[in-house]
């Protein structure tokens, strides 16, 4: 299916397809007729936004190494004036 | 007794006391082990197996009483970026008494076929029942494929349901969490250092369990399971303790599927401003983990059990949670034991635990504000001040022997006695143990005209994770003595961010 945000194919399992089979009884749904979709928005690059994502992770040791260059500095220059 | 007896005796005695100050590193220990799994999260994530995908999603809304919210909180769903036609709403009213059937039954002719109002004439089983009255509908039939389990009050960012249903494309994948950020329009100096707390306890610890393949805990307001994955739980949550969230995430991992934390999805949600409800809420949070503890107990430390959960790394952050009262009253008076015996020993231990504490606490701060900027913007300064103004001044203690006690007042012209000295050292000994005294006391007078003024000031004195601390004794007292689990809700008036 297409989603109204990006106009991009996306992965919808239609219903009933599940590869797993489930137990218990079924019944029609009850929730009564879908709304329509949404103004499409500006488009958004799904897997772009996943990578930028990823990319932002990339960015943890950077971050721990600024933390632990503060802690260094602080502690070095607490010994100075002291 | 001769005196080398004696002495063998204050040695063994000394040895002793160490080892009980030492049982003070762990929780020492178990941030920093936390921390650098932090940082390998770059490398040890789920993005991997992740890809865009749209399950359709029934989101579940329990609500009590929440008409000043849930009309908001539908709006904000509906506008997410997620495709219309895949989300349905189901708010299940656990026979509200204010005007919750009227909003929600407004919302469903406003979005028609999106939203449902389903009703229980006999509420008031608590939380756990309320979600259960919702997943036997929802799973009624075909549709769903995964379940959004949220709070009435949260308010999901725009992108937040597609960062987190991008896991689920993994089949290995049976829940996802999202980063709860305390979002109050009208922020106050607890919800502030609730910010913080929420920075710490889900995108560095959060973090840190989704590289150890073992998560403690679904977000409450922000839990989405697949439909294989309820099905496998037996389509019912927990209703015995008062961490139904925490339960379904063991769960989850213990029937073979994986909880992943997304760190980029974000709910906002609205946290208490006063002590005695944040004491509450977080009162039921202490005593379901201590329930949780006690019901999992045959899966501590053991690796055979759960390749996750029974991994030793993450009873260490587990534990360290858990225990970290206890230490905090246990290792001051071993200090305190140890300053009787041999008094400069006592200095070396107290420098040194409080040494590698500051250092840690220091590079935990610095290395959290930067995983959320707009938490760093409102609450660096919470942040810095969050062990407590006096604990900030004990670390400047263990730091610089000497220049608060001695070289400051001696500017003045001060100088303490010996007497004063070791009142002084008793003191700061004792600190921490007398930090939590001080958040009780907070609490005690935050409802009087005084309170009103002195708490905030109290609570800033003596730092907000005594204050947690001080919870965690409350909690683990009620469950000794069996107190009562009835679920006590936290009140919430709409003042999340739109």
């Amino acid at each position: 299916m297409t989603t109204p945000h990006t106009g991009r194919h996306v992965r919808v399992t239609p219903a009933g397809t599940d590869p797993e089979p489930r137990p218990g009884p079924t019944r029609p749904t009850t929730a009564g007729p879908l709304a329509p979709a949404p103004a499409p928005e500006p488009d958004l690059d799904l897997q772009r936004e996943l990578d930028r994502d990823r990319r932002l992770e990339r960015r943890l040791p950077f971050q721990a190494l600024v933390a632990a260059l503060a802690t260094a500095l602080v502690v070095l220059v607490g010994r100075v004036l002291s | 007794m001769s005196p080398g007896t004696t002495e063998t005796l204050r040695t063994v005695l000394a040895v002793l006391l160490l080892a009980v100050i030492g049982v003070g590193l762990i929780p020492v220990v178990s941030t920093a082990v936390q921390f650098v799994l932090v940082a390998l999260h770059s490398r040890f994530n789920h993005y991997r197996k992740a890809a865009p995908f749209f399950p359709r999603v029934v989101v579940l809304i329990p609500a009590w009483n929440e008409g000043a919210v849930v009309g908001a909180s539908i709006d904000r769903l509906m506008q997410l970026e997620y495709p219309r036609e895949a989300l349905r709403i189901y708010v299940v009213d656990d026979a509200s008494t204010d005007d919750t059937p009227h909003v929600v039954r407004d919302r469903e002719r406003l979005y028609p076929g999106s939203v449902r109002h389903l009703r229980r004439e006999n509420g008031g089983e608590g939380k756990a029942h309320t979600l259960n009255h919702g997943l036997r509908t929802a799973l009624e039939d075909d549709w769903m494929q995964a379940v959004l389990v949220m709070d009435a009050d949260v308010i999901y960012e725009r992108d937040a349901l597609r960062k987190m249903t991008r896991h689920l494309a993994d089949p290995a994948v049976g829940a996802v969490t999202a980063y709860i950020r305390e979002g109050s329009r009208d922020k106050n100096y607890l919800t502030r250092f609730i910010a913080f707390e929420y920075v710490l306890g889900q995108l560095a610890a959060r973090r840190a369990q989704n590289v150890v393949s073992a998560m403690a805990c679904l977000a409450g307001g922000a839990q989405l399971h697949s439909r294989a994955n309820l099905e496998a739980l037996g389509g019912l949550i927990d209703t015995d303790t008062l961490a139904e969230d925490t339960i379904t995430t063991f769960e989850t991992q213990l029937h073979g599927r994986r909880a992943v934390f997304e760190p980029h999805a974000v709910v906002l949600a609205e946290e208490p401003q006063g002590v005695d409800a944040l004491w509450r809420q977080r009162l039921r949070w202490a005593r379901g983990n201590l329930q949780v503890t006690r019901r999992y107990r045959w899966l501590w430390f053991r690796h055979g059990k759960h390749p996750g959960l029974g991994r030793a790394t993450f009873a260490l952050q587990w534990f360290s949670i858990l225990v970290l009262p206890l230490v905090m009253v246990v290792v001051p008076l071993a200090f305190l034991g140890l300053f009787a015996l041999d008094h400069p020993l006592a200095q070396v231990a107290f420098r040194a635990l409080w040494i590698s504490a500051a250092c840690l606490y220091l590079f935990a701060v610095v290395f959290s504000l930067q995983l959320d900027p707009v938490v760093a913007r409102a609450s660096w300064w919470q942040a810095l001040l969050f062990p407590g103004l006096l604990s900030v001044a004990v670390m400047v203690t263990a730091f610089f022997p000497g220049l608060l006690e001695e070289r400051l007042p001696g500017v003045f012209g001060l100088q303490l006695t010996p007497a004063g000295h070791v009142i002084w050292t008793v003191v700061v000994y004792l600190w921490v143990s007398l930090a939590m005294v001080g958040a009780w006391i907070a609490r005690l007078i935050e409802p009087t005209r005084v309170g009103r003024i002195l708490t905030p000031v109290l609570v800033y004195l003596v730092g907000y994770g005594p204050l947690q601390c001080a919870v965690a004794v409350d909690a683990f007292y009620r469950e000794l003595r069996g107190a009562s689990t009835a679920w006590e809700k936290t009140e919430k008036i709409g003042r999340v961010l739109g």
